[in-house]
């Protein structure tokens, strides 16, 4: 039995909505007893099931309002008592913050985290940002065009991704083309003097990719040199963009002062300098 | 300085008082100005004649069933054709065709149609599917189906819209916590349909109350369909008492009224709102 051959209503999923798809007509008591009524569960059992899940998420007080008096991270809460009160064996969340603004983004975040540990319940969660990923997964699956790219642990698809379209997902928006002049190892010298690091079986004379962070390039010393483009001030440190020689543009994040137009060299950790066969 | 931006709305405020309330209120007037007879003797005319009073209830007879029909059929119709598709842009074409005919035309094709010696009367004599007369005009019923078929495209096209203006998102997210099909018109699109059927129903009733033109050419105006409004010609252009048939036109105006007060105040009681379900 495939699942996707499957109904909706016959896969037994709890499902979390972009736009929560909250019934607009139904107080926030009837949004959430909805899956319960329709099991044709007693009342008695619904109304306690219905508080508990309103106590989960926080949202105790508001039962009899209708959805379009609650703000958009309370509607947010009532979408998920409503996905987990019939504690189905598995909740899919389709993006479920990506409607929020920043800040509640972050709240929410944390919100969600502690419903899922105290639920304990398997939920798949599907974002397109890599913070959020980051944060709130236990293990993360890479896809791109319906193929999994990559299944592993936060700091595994941090650390170590795949391919370099998972590189690029991960936040390594820097890329240098190379050839291997040199292979020991794992450790690669290539061309142009960089040092870096192997993340597939390589030979000399191969053109690769080389994939780095704009976190982990430093401005001062090293073997890239070039001029500063463009300044993003970001408070703690800024995003500095460099264009080298050849035309490639770097992006460094950096808390070390600079100016338009200034000739810079940029440095790095040669283990942070993730090398990639070329497309 | 006073807020001068409502003087643009003087144009629109005139045409209405122009086109409505000024006509209303001349034949409000003219209706308590009997020839003869105190100010209220047209209306005791109407309330004691038989040939007028019980224009009301004929009238009301074939307006409610065209009524009920019209938007009870569009209902299930236009829940099915929801979702964008070729059959229904098609649909919608085909059924703009009959608003835009008028009831002249769509009598004069159901005498041919409908008629005793009409296509339909043709095809089942000619199975011998049914032998006895066909009698589908010049009666009750012509005016019925004539009803039906002007009136039915437009409580379609009334009820697509509502229905098409309700997220589906709502359905699946039913869907996914256990909800069949059944109950997904049942609970969701239903409730939030209810005020769109209502101002749908209303529309629907009033245009089929004023029946005119098919309750002559399809009905039998002299009994079974002689609706308020051949009362009102008659004693407008045959009587010439302008006065008797703007009264027959107050009371007409007013059994409208009180239908579609008693609908939309039963519209009250049901939700009205957002028919999305939280941020697009």
């Amino acid at each position: 039995m495939r699942i996707d051959e499957l109904p909706p209503e016959k896969r037994g999923f709890g499902m979390v909505f972009q736009n929560y798809a909250l019934f607009p007509h139904m107080s926030v008591r009837d949004n959430v007893g909805f899956g319960l009524r329709m099991r044709g569960a007693p009342r008695a059992e619904i109304e306690g099931r219905v508080a508990r899940a309103l106590e989960l998420v926080q949202l105790r007080g508001h039962e009899e309002k209708l959805p379009g008096q609650l703000s958009g991270g309370q509607q947010q809460r009532v979408a998920i008592a409503r996905a987990i009160v019939i504690e189905p064996p598995l909740v899919l969340m389709d993006e479920p913050l990506s409607n929020l603004d920043a800040r509640l983004r972050l709240e929410m975040r944390a919100e969600i985290r502690r419903i899922h540990r105290s639920l304990g319940r398997a939920t798949i969660y599907v974002t397109h940002d890599q913070e959020e990923a980051l944060s709130m997964a236990d293990r993360i699956v890479v896809m791109r065009d319906g193929r999994v790219r990559q299944v592993g642990a936060p700091a595994e698809i941090y650390g170590e991704p795949a391919d370099l379209a998972v590189a690029r997902f991960m936040g390594y928006r820097n890329e240098l083309a190379a050839n291997v002049e040199h292979v020991a190892g794992k450790e690669l010298l290539l061309s142009g003097g960089l040092r870096g690091h192997a993340m597939a079986p390589l030979r000399e004379g191969e053109r690769v990719r080389a994939a780095i962070r704009p976190e982990d390039l430093v401005l001062g010393d090293g073997p890239l040199r070039g001029r500063v483009d463009n300044i993003e001030y970001g408070g703690r440190d800024s995003l500095i963009d460099v264009v080298l020689a050849d035309g490639t543009r770097l992006h460094v994040r950096s808390a070390a002062r600079a100016r338009l137009g200034d000739e810079v060299s940029i440095g790095f950790t040669p283990q942070r300098l993730l090398v990639y066969p070329a497309p | 300085m006073r807020d001068r931006t409502a003087l643009l709305a003087a144009p629109a405020a005139l045409l209405i008082a122009a086109l409505f309330i000024y006509p209303f209120a001349y034949g409000l007037l003219l209706s308590f100005e009997p020839p003869k007879g105190d100010w209220l003797a047209n209306y005791a005319q109407f309330f004691s004649s038989d040939r007028l009073w019980p224009t009301i209830g004929i009238t009301l007879k074939l307006a409610l069933p065209a009524t009920l029909i019209n938007v009870g059929l569009a209902l299930p119709i236009a829940y099915r054709m929801r979702f964008p598709s070729r059959r229904q842009k098609w649909l919608t074409t085909v059924l703009v065709v009959p608003i835009t005919l008028g009831t002249v035309l769509i009598a004069e094709g159901m005498l041919t149609y409908f008629g005793p010696r009409g296509w339909l009367a043709q095809f089942l004599q000619l199975l011998h599917l049914y032998d006895g007369p066909i009698r589908l005009t010049h009666n009750y019923w012509g005016v019925l189906i004539s009803l039906v078929i002007s009136g039915f495209p437009f409580a379609f096209l009334l009820i697509l819209s509502y229905v098409t203006g309700i997220d589906p998102v709502l359905a699946r997210a039913a869907a996914t916590l256990g909800a069949g099909p059944w109950s997904q018109f049942r609970h969701i699109y239903f409730p939030l349909l209810l005020p769109g059927l209502a101002m749908c129903f209303c529309l629907a009733f009033v245009q089929a109350f004023s029946v005119f033109p098919s309750a002559v050419l399809v009905g039998a105006p002299a009994g079974p369909t002689r609706v308020i409004s051949i009362a009102a010609y008659e004693a407008a252009f045959e009587l010439y008492d302008y006065s008797l048939a703007s009264a027959i036109a107050m009371i007409m105006g007013f059994v409208q009224l009180a239908i579609v007060a008693l609908v939309l105040g039963a519209r009250r009681l049901s939700y009205r709102g957002p028919v999305t379900g939280g941020k697009g």
